[in-house]
């Protein structure tokens, strides 16, 4: 947002099923990972995320264009406080979507090291674990059940962080 | 392996940190990937009122030992390199507790902790015990909040860049820490928010706070029996930029070198009878304690006044100080106030906006009848003729105010914003 010319600079990123997302450069800046390889010169025109499918990418570039719009905190020290609850809103908003989609996004979020983005995602799962027994955490997180404890570890752990589970 | 397992440590251990401590404790179950996860949490949250199981919640002192033991543990096994926030909040009865407590705290300001928020909502019962904090070059915030009787913590070496300070205790005796060691070693405390009762004392106690970093200062004093106590404040501030003051005593204020202050909230005195009959007993000497309060203030640029001590200075019409850098005034009066706002736009030359809250009248209170006679003074205060410039009245509640209402229009010629929410009919006219 700082100059005319960097603003209007595309940059086209390809997901996993070769679907290209073509976006302004600013929007692409929110991702510390892209931002790297833009100021290392290591960023062709086209960049390959091989591991993020496009469903999950046109969500994060959704996030990463409104929050790329938004005043930032640093600028500006008595910023609108309406433009900051409008930020909320969306991030409330765009965390209301399926277990599965919230993962997927949070993995690619720590992929592109979109900090605020991880921040809401894990702060999204916190909340729909909280106050939850095992059973349903594992039931809501679909954790595999090859990895469960034995009944004899489970005992254990159970027994000596008992405050924990009364 | 699951999709949320083949995140990193540290993304795991990012959602672990939003939930309370003894929620991610219990997630050690889920699968082996989550076992040892929580012993790297950098913020510690712990609050036995989370303890939930009602066939042992009856047996408080056992269960709470236990509480206690499993905090000793979080502690213990965490790996963290530093514990960036500890919260420790105790409902339940901890006997013994205190010294543990003080362990605790020695063992997170080890571990370089930012902030601390501790909550002890329990009757510590042993007389000398205090809570305990020594020489912490890391830590930012202190939140101390206690019920029954806790003591001022006791501070022992340097806190170089403690900012916040929350606390909210008992003080017993005039040279309580807060008064004698507290402040050299807090030099660069920014924000200090004190709640202190003095249920326990007797006579004067002097309350001494100050700092020269110090721009925001709350403070709340509380007293159970007003014969019997007294508390003599002092304020030494430079920079001070806000300032609350909150009693139903009116302890005396005495606010040194004059700050610049942005914004002042004062409620001190009480409304009711009873106070009002005290201060009856003890002389004039005792209400002139807020005009002495607003002698320090006269550099103030916003000051706000409740209704409790409108009260006061008008069953005294005692004479302002003339406050010149004040622009903007924020007036709560319990009735039509005709002769306390006047004396409020005498002292203030500058003022350029002013608020007046009516509050509900109580229907007891027949002894300001007398000020609901409109007296006109002979020349217009000056700030009304030419500096304000924004009016705004709230819940103007009866006819009578209409006249006073008539004279601000009449008088205030520079004008431009007059906000009035009345629940009575206004004349036509009086408005255009």
């Amino acid at each position: 947002m700082s100059t005319s010319s960097s603003s209007s600079k595309k940059i086209v990123l390809k997901s996993a099923d070769n679907e290209t997302f073509e976006i302004d450069e600013i929007v692409a800046l929110e991702s510390q990972a892209i931002k790297n390889m833009i100021e290392d010169e290591c960023a062709d025109n086209v960049i390959p995320l091989g591991n993020i499918d496009s469903k999950t990418l046109s969500k994060i570039i959704e996030y990463c264009k409104k929050h790329a719009e938004s005043p930032k905190k640093d600028d500006n020290a008595d910023i609108d406080e309406k433009a900051v609850e409008d930020l909320k809103s969306f991030d409330a908003e765009f965390a209301k979507v399926d277990m599965p989609l919230i993962q997927d996004i949070l993995m690619a979020a720590n992929f592109l090291n979109i900090d605020n983005l991880i921040g809401l995602m894990c702060r999204t799962i916190a909340d729909r674990i909280k106050g939850k027994t095992p059973e349903e955490i594992r039931k809501i997180l679909n954790i595999n059940k090859n990895d469960l404890l034995s009944p004899e570890q489970e005992a254990k752990a159970r027994e000596e962080n008992s405050w924990a589970f009364d | 392996m699951d999709k949320i397992s083949l995140l990193p440590d540290d993304v795991i251990i990012h959602i672990l940190s939003f939930l309370p401590t003894k929620h991610a404790v219990a997630t050690s179950i889920l699968s082996s990937r989550w076992v040892n996860l929580w012993s790297f949490l950098p913020s510690i949250d712990l609050d036995d009122s989370l303890y939930v199981n009602p066939l042992k919640k009856g047996s408080s002192s056992s269960s709470n030992v236990m509480f206690l033991d499993f905090v000793q543990r979080v502690l213990s096994f965490n790996q963290s390199q530093t514990i960036v926030k500890f919260r420790l909040h105790i409902h339940g009865s901890c006997g013994q507790g205190m010294s543990r407590i003080n362990g605790f705290i020695q063992s997170v300001v080890l571990r370089n902790v930012v902030e601390i928020d501790l909550g002890i909502f329990v009757d510590v019962g042993e007389d000398d015990c205090c809570l305990r904090i020594e020489n912490s070059e890391s830590l930012e915030v202190l939140k101390v909040n206690s019920v029954n009787g806790l003591k001022m913590p006791a501070f022992s070496g340097c806190f170089p860049r403690l900012r916040t300070f929350d606390v909210k205790v008992s003080l017993y005796e005039s040279g309580d820490d807060l008064i004698t060691n507290l402040f050299p070693c807090l030099s660069g405390l920014e924000k200090l928010s004190f709640v202190g009762d003095l249920n326990d004392c007797v006579g004067e106690i002097y309350v001494n706070i100050g700092g020269k970093a110090l721009k925001s200062l709350e403070l709340e004093l509380s007293i159970d029996n007003i014969d019997d106590c007294d508390a003599m404040v002092v304020i030494d501030a430079p920079r001070l930029e806000y300032l609350r003051l909150k009693d139903g005593f009116l302890a005396s204020y005495l606010v040194r070198n004059k700050p610049a202050i942005s914004e002042v909230s004062i409620d001190v005195g009480e409304f009711d009878e009873e106070f009002l009959e005290f201060l009856d007993e003890v002389g004039p000497a005792r209400c002139s304690r807020v005009i002495e309060l607003l002698h320090g203030l006269v550099n103030a640029k916003f000051i706000s006044v409740s209704a409790n001590t409108s009260k006061v200075i008008f069953s005294q019409k005692w004479n302002l100080p003339v406050l010149p850098s004040l622009t903007k005034l924020e007036l709560y009066v319990h009735t039509s106030c005709w002769i306390l706002l006047l004396s409020w736009l005498e002292s203030c030359p500058n003022l350029k906006i002013l608020s007046l809250i009516i509050k509900e009248k109580p229907v007891d209170d027949y002894d300001m009848m007398e000020e609901l006679e409109l007296i006109k003074p002979d020349n217009v205060p000056s700030c009304l003729s030419s500096h304000i410039k924004e009016i705004e009245i709230k819940r103007l509640g009866k006819v009578e105010e209409e006249e006073m209402l008539k004279y601000l229009l009449d008088n205030a010629k520079v004008l431009d914003k007059f906000t009035v929410n009345s629940r009575v009919y206004i004349k036509d006219g009086i408005l255009q």
